[in-house]
């Protein structure tokens, strides 16, 4: 094995959890699209390793939530989204979160547009700042303030009144 | 639920997920067939079919037609040295050889050029003789290239001009359009990159060495239109600035001194970084790119220990402390948001002051620059009263953070996991100030540092 496939080994050991969390709230929950997803982003990774710039972390947070965003689907295994038109999602009130609201959180991101999905993800769970996030799916601020905004909006439809996200920074 | 509980509920929601434990295996096996694929399309003449690991490859080379060609191909060289026909040769020479070695080879971009190359310009720069080449080719299907770049012409833009490590005339860059970008052209060369050429492109650009902290508008940037003769357009960036701030935007309209987006950037490629690469490839190596820690001037304190370090007595409820430091930055205008990567803090203090206002001293980094310290003051009530820039962070020193509060509030000083004791001019005795970090009167006028098991080192704070 040479010196970067150890490197790239690393890095996957290192991070794999990581990015398969990121990559399975980008892909609303379902969990064999976010093994596919992260697969075949590592395995483009692993193909070009050597002329990565920057972090690689970053580079394939970048190229998952790019993937995501722009409607990747895996190739097989694939399970319809539940829409959620219309409908609420039932959540359990109290300060520690229990299973039905999780559950209820990953199933509102799921009802939301992948793109608005991915802006979310990157900045609730990958803590990016607006700027970090404009970067990473090629877009400007403004468009992830209202993309952001929007997308908390609608979780707020989907999640009961009491317990939707109530302010962006 | 707020924004930091919806935070916390994506990471509850997560919690249990783990990948397999043969995740690397699985990708480094599947990567391996991505490189195999990759190398037999390259190498291939016409359509193969190959048996591989039970899938069948085929690569396609379609007989396409140029049916919107360049018309920059039509048009005589430009430039002080257009008339130098040995010149121009030499150039043409230089772009052959240099692909060889280009770090764009292994896309297949040079696969199946359509015509000769042709010199766009030829002239005097700083940088010495330069060249400006076009080359017409069809980009095909290919595993290093992004799908959405399959299957179309380009016209790719080289760079010539002196290595100025030897002085040899080489191909310095070459650059073609990924999905997403903007037409090709646009490089930093020349000693310490910096000389800016940008192919014209038929909208106004403008140009901005580096960044200037505004006490009141954070970071800005002056900006000024280029003209472009014959075909391009040249700048300089002046000694003292770090190449790496440099930027070019093309749009209709001046870009603002507070950039608020990057609609418009060019993203400038530097010839160092190529010529390196370039190096590598001659010599058979791998190219080692510039990953992790390359380029990192952070303080590298990401202990939990240091995130944050607290010091007085600060807000009890601040959930995230980086999010509430990078977004004030971010709004008060000093995040630069042309840079390709923005690092922010490993380590935070929170210093509470005597006035209940709670002080978040961190650092950040945009590209490779020097990474920054800022403070970011909050009320208190929790709302940002104002963000303050503190300098260059002083990795080196004795006492890499030092940051002067504002309103007589103090010192707050770090030094992870270094013990930590000042003293007044009113008293020659020193006072223990605890370790990693402190909050100091501001009649503080030195502070003492020790390292376990070293001599201890005496700074003096700033008049």
């Amino acid at each position: 094995m040479t010196g970067s496939h150890a490197g790239f080994e690393d890095f996957v050991n290192a991070r794999g959890t990581r990015l398969l969390r990121s990559a399975f709230l980008l892909c609303g929950g379902d969990r064999g699209a976010a093994e596919d997803l992260l697969q075949d982003v590592l395995e483009r990774m692993y193909a070009r390793w050597r002329r990565i710039r920057g972090e690689p972390e970053a580079y394939a947070r970048a190229a998952l939530a790019n993937a995501a965003a722009n409607r990747w689907r895996r190739r097989a295994r694939r399970i319809a989204e539940t829409p959620l038109d219309g409908s609420t999602v039932p959540t359990v009130p109290g300060a520690d979160l229990g299973l039905a609201e999780r559950d209820a959180i990953v199933r509102g991101l799921a009802a939301l547009a992948p793109r608005a999905r991915a802006v979310l993800v990157l900045r609730y769970f990958e803590d990016l700042t607006e700027a970090e996030t404009a970067v990473v799916l090629g877009c400007s601020v403004g468009t992830v303030k209202s993309q952001s905004s929007r997308a908390l909006s609608r979780l707020r439809v989907l999640l009961s009144p009491t317990d939707a996200p109530t302010a962006s920074r | 639920m707020n924004v930091e509980t919806f935070s916390h509920a994506l990471r509850e929601a997560t919690a249990d997920i783990e990948p397999s434990p043969d995740l690397a295996g699985r990708a480094i096996r599947g990567g391996r067939r991505r490189v195999l694929r990759r190398w037999i399309q390259a190498t291939s003449g016409l359509a193969v079919a190959v048996l591989l690991g039970g899938f069948a490859v085929v690569a396609l080379r379609p007989a396409a037609v140029d049916t919107e060609p360049d018309d920059r191909f039509n048009r005589p060289t430009a430039g002080d040295l257009a008339g130098d026909e040995a010149f121009r040769a030499e150039a043409v020479r230089a772009w052959r050889e240099g692909l060889r070695y280009s770090y764009n080879a292994d896309r297949g971009i040079f696969d199946d050029f359509r015509g000769d190359p042709h010199v766009l310009w030829a002239g005097t720069t700083a940088a010495g003789r330069t060249a400006v080449v076009l080359q017409r080719a069809y980009l095909h299907r290919h595993g290093n290239l992004s799908s959405e770049d399959w299957g179309q012409f380009q016209t790719l833009v080289g760079l010539v001009a002196p290595d100025p490590r030897d002085g040899q005339l080489k191909l310095v860059a070459d650059q073609y359009q990924p999905h997403g970008f903007p037409p090709p052209g646009y490089f930093l060369f020349g000693p310490d990159d910096r000389t800016v050429l940008v192919v014209d492109r038929g909208i106004p650009l403008y140009f901005s060495p580096e960044p200037r902290q505004d006490p009141a508008r954070g970071l800005v940037r002056d900006w000024r239109r280029l003209r472009v003769t014959g075909g391009v357009a040249i700048a300089h960036v002046p000694a003292g600035a770090d190449a790496e701030g440099a930027r070019v935007f093309a749009r209709a309209t001046p870009p603002p001194p507070g950039l608020k987006d990057r609609d418009g950037m060019l993203y400038l490629e530097r010839s160092s970084e190529y010529l390196k690469a370039a190096d590598a490839l001659r010599r058979g190596e791998e190219l080692h790119s510039n990953l992790g820690a390359d380029g990192d001037r952070r303080l590298q304190w990401n202990a939990p220990e240091a995130q944050p370090m607290r010091v007085g007595q600060p807000r009890p409820a601040l959930p995230n402390v980086e999010q509430t430091f990078s977004g004030a930055l971010e709004e008060a205008g000093f995040v630069d948001v042309s840079a390709n990567i923005i690092r922010h803090s490993l380590w935070f203090v929170l210093a509470g002051l005597p006035d209940n206002r709670t002080a978040i001293v961190g650092e950040t980094q945009e590209d490779s620059q020097e990474s920054r310290l800022y403070t970011v003051l909050l009320k208190s009530d929790g709302s940002v009263e104002r963000v303050l820039s503190g300098g260059v962070a002083r990795f080196s020193a004795a006492l890499p953070v030092v940051v002067r509060l504002p309103d007589g509030a103090g010192w707050v000083v770090a030094a992870y996991q270094w013990s930590l004791e000042f003293r007044t001019a009113a008293g020659p005795d020193w006072q223990p100030a605890g370790t990693n970090a402190a909050l100091l009167p501001d009649a503080a006028t030195q502070v003492r540092v020790t390292r376990p098991g070293a001599q201890p080192t005496v700074v003096t704070l700033p008049a």
